[in-house]
């Protein structure tokens, strides 16, 4: 029966070998995940940017908030503001005051 | 939006980016951490450690730029110390002081990876699992305070990514807590 065991030599070179191959895909699965978290975080940015774009961000306030934050405002300055839907007409409110 | 207004919110953008991708990779890193713990990945675990590995040091980068670029920001006007040291800042004092916590608890714990034979294995097993807490603290974080917590692309990302991870976490606590069907059969009834 021939002996299957490979002599030493033979061995150390397919650890080697195995060691290379290993270290190569160590280093393809790290570039892969770089590739893929650059890639997740553009078009994280890229959400964001048009969410804020759009005057939809949560940070920066829609367009109804702005228009929220100048109800009270307006309210304030024509002193009789208790209706809701004069909060839509600052400006008509000021035009009557001057 | 105008190129302005791209520039103005630069920083904030790219803050908020960073978290959200770092809350991602966390959990994909904890879930893959957890498949292998629990013994349901037994093939190729040398490659799927070496995922684990690259997944955690892109966590680490992303918490660094989304620490980083808060420093830059002039709005919110984040110091070193706010970034850094929990319950420093006045800005969403407890929320941002969790995130804080646990975003030192993935760095430092990440990073004794390198250094495991110093600690001891053991030692450093032991210490691993509370990556686990870090990550969860940086959920409850981007839940609690985060600017798009209430976005549905949100929601929806982090569900996909958040609550796999989760359901794992609470299946090893679970088989954790529960005794092995050996020492159930010794115990008197």
């Amino acid at each position: 029966m021939p002996d299957s065991t490979p002599p030493p030599t033979d061995r150390r070179a397919l650890a080697a070998g195995k060691a290379r191959a290993h270290r190569e895909r160590t280093r393809r699965m790290r570039r892969r995940v770089a590739t893929g978290a650059a890639t997740a975080f553009i078009a994280l940015f890229a959400t964001i940017s048009v969410q804020m774009a759009a005057g939809n961000d949560p940070a920066t306030g829609t367009a109804s908030a702005k228009v929220k934050a100048s109800a009270p405002a307006a309210s304030t300055s024509s002193s009789t503001g208790s209706d809701s839907s004069s909060s839509s007409t600052p400006a008509a409110v000021t035009t009557q005051q001057s | 939006m105008s190129a302005t207004a791209l520039n103005t919110h630069l920083f904030w953008i790219t803050s908020r980016a960073a978290g959200s991708l770092a809350l991602i990779l966390a959990s994909l890193s904890v879930g893959l951490g957890l498949l292998m713990g629990g013994g349901y990945l037994k093939r190729r675990t040398r490659d799927l450690r070496v995922l684990h590995e690259a997944l955690s040091l892109g966590t680490i980068a992303a918490l660094a730029v989304h620490a980083g670029a808060l420093l830059f920001d002039g709005f919110v006007h984040m110091s070193v110390l706010d970034v850094t040291v929990p319950f420093v800042t006045s800005y969403h004092r407890f929320w941002t002081s969790l995130g804080i916590i646990g975003g030192w608890a993935i760095v430092l714990l990440g990073l004794s990876f390198y250094v495991r034979d110093r600690i001891g294995r053991n030692r450093w097993k032991l210490l691993h699992r509370f990556t686990a807490l870090g990550w969860l603290m940086g959920a409850g974080h981007a839940l609690g305070e985060g600017t798009d917590a209430g976005q549905r692309w949100f929601l929806a990302s982090m569900a996909i990514v958040v609550l796999p991870a989760l359901a794992l976490l609470l299946t090893r606590l679970g088989a954790t807590r529960r005794p092995p069907t050996s020492q159930r059969a010794l115990r008197p009834l």
